[in-house]
C-alpha cells in the first residue's frame, strides 16, 4: 500500500505505509536507497518486538527516506477511522 | 519474522466497508485487517483487495478516506477482463474468481448480509468452490481466525 499524501515542489512525495518492524529493517538491509532520517530512528525501530505493526512515513525522491514511525495502537486506529 | 501463508486472499465490496464502520468493534476489525494485510507471506501489502470501481463513485465523507481504505484493502484498478461486464456485482464475482487462480487459490469475498444473497444468486458464482462469500458474524469470524494465526506466530517468534 502506498498513499501519496502530497507532492513537494522538489518533486518528492511523502507516503505512509504499514509495515511490520522486521520487514522495515529487512528492506533497509537489502536496499541501499533506503535511509533513516537519523540513526536514532533506526535504533528505535530495531528495539520494537518482532511482529510490531508500524505506520511508516517515507519521503520518496532520490532516495527513500524513513521520516518517522508510529506503533499501530487503538488511538491511531481511532484517528484513522474517524471515531 | 512474522510472515503468514494465509489460506485465502480477502476481497471486499464497498458495502462491507460501510458495514464495518457501523460495528461496535470496528477498531478491532480494522486493526486485524491491517495486520493481515501487512503480514501475508505470499501477497504482502496486497493480500486484501478492493476494486477501484467499488470505491470511485462513493461518498468518502460518509465512510473511510481512500488512504484509510488502502491501509486495510489495496485499491486496485479494474483489470481489462472486467470491462465486458456491466453489473458491478458481477465484476466483483469475476474478479474474486480470477484472483483465486493464484496462490493460495482461494478467496474470501466479504460483503454485507443484505448483499450476500445477491452475490450467491449471481449466475457466474454457480458451481464456484474457490470463492467463499461471507458477511456479518461469519465475516468477523474469518478475519478473527486469520488474525489469530498472526498472533500465534508472533508469540512464537517473541519467545
Amino acid at each position: 500500500m502506498a498513499i501519496a499524501m502530497f507532492s513537494m515542489e522538489s518533486e518528492e512525495s511523502i507516503i505512509m505505509e504499514f509495515e511490520l518492524s522486521e520487514d522495515l529493517i529487512e528492506s533497509y538491509n537489502n536496499n541501499k536507497d533506503i535511509v533513516f532520517l537519523d540513526l536514532q530512528l533506526k535504533n528505535i525501530v530495531e528495539k520494537f518486538p518482532v511482529g510490531t505493526l508500524l505506520q511508516v512515513t517515507k519521503k520518496i525522491g532520490s532516495s527513500i527516506q524513513i521520516l518517522g514511525v508510529k506503533e499501530v495502537n487503538n488511538s491511531l486506529i481511532s484517528s484513522m477511522i474517524g471515531e | 519474522m512474522v510472515s503468514i501463508t494465509y489460506s485465502h486472499r480477502i476481497i471486499c465490496d464497498y458495502d462491507f466497508l460501510v458495514w464495518l464502520l457501523k460495528q461496535p468493534d470496528k477498531n478491532l476489525i480494522y486493526s486485524q485487517l491491517l495486520h493481515i494485510k501487512s503480514s501475508s507471506e505470499q501477497w504482502k501489502r496486497c493480500h486484501n483487495l478492493i476494486l477501484s470501481s467499488e470505491t470511485d463513485n462513493n461518498d468518502y465523507s460518509k465512510t473511510l478516506t481512500p488512504q484509510n481504505i488502502s491501509a486495510i484493502f489495496k485499491i486496485v484498478g479494474d483489470p481489462d477482463f472486467l470491462s465486458s461486464y456491466k453489473d458491478q456485482d458481477t465484476k466483483n464475482i469475476i474478479f474474486a474468481i480470477k484472483m483465486a487462480d493464484e496462490r493460495p487459490f482461494k478467496c474470501c469475498f466479504l460483503t454485507t448480509p443484505e448483499k450476500e444473497a445477491l452475490y450467491r444468486q449471481n449466475k457466474h458464482y454457480m458451481g464456484i468452490s474457490s470463492v467463499e462469500i461471507a458477511s456479518g458474524d461469519q465475516a468477523k469470524k474469518i478475519i478473527r481466525d486469520f488474525f489469530s494465526v498472526f498472533e500465534y506466530k508472533r508469540e512464537q517468534e517473541r519467545q
